[in-house]
Formats: C-alpha cells, sequence, structure tokens
C-alpha cells in the first residue's frame, strides 16, 4: 500500500472541511473509503479534517485540512510524516496574516524538502483587483523571504474543478 | 509656494532582529498597517519592501512633510543602518494614490525604475549589491532568448494569464531551477516554440523572468525530472476528470 498525505493548512474558516470534502467527493471510490468524519462545528477548529482519494487498489492519497493557527502546530507533525502536498488556505482579509505564513513555512520548509506547494485564496469574489494583489505582494514578500517559489492562486472550494485544478498544479510541480 | 514643493527619499536600512521562529521581521505586518493608514493621513505616497534581509523605501510628498516623516523613521529602533540611496526634490510623484504598498521586489514597479531613470546620478555611488535589490543591472525585455538561460523568479499572478494546463507545467519547469533556453526549445515545432516565446515575453513583462546570458557563471541546475509510480497514477486520476 503506498499512502501520501496532503495537507491543507489554513485559518479559520478559510474552507478546509469544504475542500477535503469536494475532493474525496471526487474520488470514485469514496462509497469504499471510510466516509469523512462528520463532526459538529465546535470541533472544527480542535480537529482534523480527513478525506482520501483513492489512486489505485494499492495507492491512496490522504487529505488532511488542518487549522493552520499556530497554537494548533501540535497537529502539524502528524501530516508532516510522508507529505506529498502542501495547500496553504487563506480566507480573503484586507491583511494576510504574514507571521503566520512565515511560522508555517518555518515549520514545513517546502522549498527546502521540496515538497509540492501552493498558496489558494478564497473568498476573493467580492474583493476588488487591487485588493487583491496587495494582498498577494504580502504573500509573496514571505515566500520571497524563504525563497519559495510557489504560485498564488484562486480557490473555489465549492467547486469541482477548482479543486481539481489545485491538484493538477502540485502534481505538476511534484515532476521537479 | 515652497510648501507645494516634493521631495523624494529612497533608502535601506538592517532590521533589527525580533527573535521569532520565522524568517521575517515580526514588526513588518505592524509598520506596514500602520504607516499605509499614517501616510494616507499625510499625504505621503511610499514603496517598501523586505528582500535579502533588508527593507528598501520610497518615500515622497511635499517636503516638510517627507522631512517629518523621514526623521521619525531614522530614530526608529525596530531597524537600524538606515542609509540614504537618494534623497532629491521632485517635479511629480511617481507613485499614485497609494498610502504605501507594500511590494515584494522593488524592480517590477514601474514607479521605482522611472524615479531611477529621472535621478540616475545616485546609482554610481551604489554597490553591486544595492543595485541588484533596485533592478538596475537587470537586463531589459528582448526580441530573442536564444542563447539565454531562464528561471522564473516567482510565479505569474493569474488575473493575467490564464491557467491552462501547459501554462501550468511551464511555469513548474522555470520555477524548478535554472533553464537553458536552446534546450528547451530544441525539440519543439515552430508552433510550440512560438506560443513559449510569447510567455517568455510576457512573463518578462510581469517582470518575473530571471534572464541571464549563457556566458554568465550561474550553473544549470541539473534538475531530474520525477515521475514516480505515484506522479504516473495521479495524472491517471486528474486525466479522467
Ligand atoms: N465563497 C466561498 N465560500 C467558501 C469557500 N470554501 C468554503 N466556503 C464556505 O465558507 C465556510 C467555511 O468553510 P469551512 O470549510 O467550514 O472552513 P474551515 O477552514 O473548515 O473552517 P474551521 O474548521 O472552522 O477552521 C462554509 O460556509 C463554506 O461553505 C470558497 O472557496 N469560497
Ligand atoms: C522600515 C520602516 C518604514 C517605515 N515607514 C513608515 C511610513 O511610510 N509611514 C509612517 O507613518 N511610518 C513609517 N514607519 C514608522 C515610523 O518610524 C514611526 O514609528 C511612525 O511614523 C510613528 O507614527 P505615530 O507618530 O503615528 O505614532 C516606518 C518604520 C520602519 C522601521
Ligand atoms: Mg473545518
Amino acid at each position: 500500500m503506498e499512502y501520501k498525505k496532503l495537507a491543507i493548512v489554513g485559518e479559520l474558516g478559510a474552507g478546509k472541511t469544504q475542500l477535503v470534502s469536494t475532493l474525496s467527493e471526487i474520488s470514485p471510490f469514496e462509497t469504499e473509503v471510510e466516509s469523512t468524519i462528520d463532526i459538529g462545528k465546535q470541533f472544527t477548529t480542535v480537529g482534523i479534517d480527513y478525506g482520501r482519494i483513492r489512486l489505485d487498489e494499492q495507492t491512496a492519497l490522504g487529505l488532511y485540512g488542518v487549522p493552520g493557527q499556530e497554537r494548533y502546530s501540535f497537529l502539524w507533525e502528524m501530516v508532516s510524516k510522508s507529505i506529498w502536498g502542501l495547500v496553504i488556505l487563506f480566507k480573503y482579509a484586507e491583511h494576510a496574516d504574514m507571521a503566520n505564513l512565515d511560522h508555517l513555512l518555518s515549520f514545513f520548509e517546502p522549498g527546502q524538502r521540496k515538497t509540492p506547494c501552493v498558496i489558494a485564496l478564497s473568498h476573493i469574489e467580492n474583493a476588488g483587483a487591487e485588493q487583491v494583489e496587495d494582498l498577494v505582494e504580502e504573500i509573496q514578500t514571505v515566500l520571497k523571504a524563504h525563497q519559495l517559489v510557489a504560485p498564488v492562486i484562486e480557490v473555489d472550494n465549492r467547486a469541482k474543478d477548482s479543486a481539481i485544478n489545485l491538484l493538477y498544479t502540485l502534481t505538476a510541480i511534484s515532476q521537479y | 509656494m515652497p510648501e507645494h514643493r516634493l521631495k523624494a527619499v529612497l533608502y535601506i536600512s538592517d532590521p533589527v532582529k525580533a527573535k521569532g521562529t520565522g524568517l521575517m521581521p515580526r514588526e513588518l505586518p505592524e509598520i506596514y498597517q500602520k504607516s499605509r493608514r499614517n501616510n494616507a493621513a499625510n499625504g505621503i505616497s511610499g514603496l517598501l519592501s523586505f528582500t535579502s534581509n533588508q527593507y528598501i523605501q520610497l518615500i515622497e510628498g511635499k517636503v516638510k512633510d517627507v522631512d517629518r516623516l523621514f526623521d521619525k523613521i531614522q530614530a526608529d529602533s525596530r531597524h537600524t543602518n538606515v542609509q540614504v540611496l537618494a534623497e532629491t526634490n521632485i517635479s511629480k510623484r511617481y507613485l499614485e494614490a497609494h498610502a504605501l504598498k507594500l511590494v515584494s521586489s522593488m524592480p517590477r514597479y514601474p514607479a521605482i525604475r522611472a524615479f531611477i531613470r529621472d535621478h540616475s546620478e545616485f546609482v554610481v555611488k551604489l554597490s553591486q549589491s544595492q543595485q541588484a535589490l533596485l533592478g538596475i543591472k537587470r537586463p531589459s525585455r528582448r526580441d530573442s532568448y536564444a542563447g539565454t538561460r531562464l528561471r522564473l523568479e516567482r510565479w505569474p499572478d493569474f488575473k493575467r494569464i490564464r491557467q491552462t494546463p501547459s501554462v501550468i507545467e511551464f511555469c513548474a519547469h522555470l520555477a524548478s531551477g535554472v533553464r537553458s533556453y536552446d534546450d528547451m526549445t530544441r525539440r519543439m515545432t515552430p508552433e510550440t516554440r512560438s506560443i513559449t516565446n510569447r510567455l517568455l515575453t510576457l512573463f518578462d513583462e510581469m517582470g518575473i523572468l530571471i534572464v541571464d546570458t549563457l556566458d554568465d557563471k550561474t550553473p544549470l541546475v541539473a534538475t531530474q525530472v520525477n515521475r514516480d509510480g505515484f506522479y504516473q497514477k495521479m495524472k491517471m486520476f486528474l486525466a479522467k476528470r
């Protein structure tokens, strides 16, 4: 059995649960795997969302939605083993939490460990182009300090094609 | 009217390391957010960047406003070693209404290029690394990439280019190491090559493409392609969607 992990790390309400469930739904073997545990809202911030994409009989990609706040970093430990990819989810806000992104990148070190990494911005449909641009510059400033060249893309966690595009991007990066 | 005279100050400084877990100065978000509000209220426009462990800032506005602000900035204990690169009167503002824009790379901004072009006398006094921070040595856009080495400094802004599978593949390739244009395009059909050239020109215009000539000593990073079983299975899974 080959099993790898996709860590989806993001702040409160960024859409981790949504993305894990959208991706799990796409997997044709969904009925055969343990279904996503339906945890009540009060647990979402302390728990891990779990889903799985079965690639064939022997191979699966585990999906782990993990809270991004520093105080949950003990949860990051468990997904960092045999990690295949890292998605850092941001919910649109006037400012990105640069210190937290800095901390996350220092923990996961996707550049040094060659873990494919994508920064995904959600909830930006109502933001102006200039506001999004400013937010992207904040994020890029942190990426640059980590010498990480990673895509910053828009995502709609509710939409299958958007979730697939994210996986496609990670897969493309994973070749190198 | 002397009170309407404008000036600009361009300086670099070193953040004072507040010990944190990451690589960023802890105070940057606070400085940025506060300054954005302050500058909007005080008629100052500015660009701020944190690159290669240094702050670079351009501020402009009315002489007395800029002087007052720069006095405060110089006295600020959150950074040290403030070095003025240029301090000069200007006849027009280079930056738009922005109160303060944080930028991940100075050279990408047309305003800074225009400022340097108009006040190039200070450039000769700059060290190599200072020139690099400001992108002064950066070669300008070219008609042909033949004989060059290429690398993406950052992924493109996907508001400006469609995220098609081939664009994603191309970016992943160019972002992962220094590539020789000649090797990359040798086996391409004329059509693919012309698409490649158009993409490169676009990336160049966005200021995210690093172009070196082959006689530069930058070693080519031999990046192996790792299309292992897991990769193949992901590709098969994605192909079915
Ligand atoms: N517009 C928009 N809404 C989204 C997106 N992703 C999730 N949502 C909605 O945002 C809300 C929060 O999404 P969740 O998936 O619960 O977020 P979470 O990251 O799991 O939140 P916590 O577990 O509380 O940390 C839900 O109402 C989702 O339907 C998105 O990409 N765009
Ligand atoms: C690198 C750096 C850049 C700064 N840029 C600005 C700026 O553009 N505008 C500003 O008001 N303060 C800026 N500051 C902060 C000032 O030093 C000072 O703390 C601030 O203006 C005080 O504001 P106050 O008088 O409203 O308290 C900067 C500080 C640093 C370290
Ligand atoms: Mg959740």
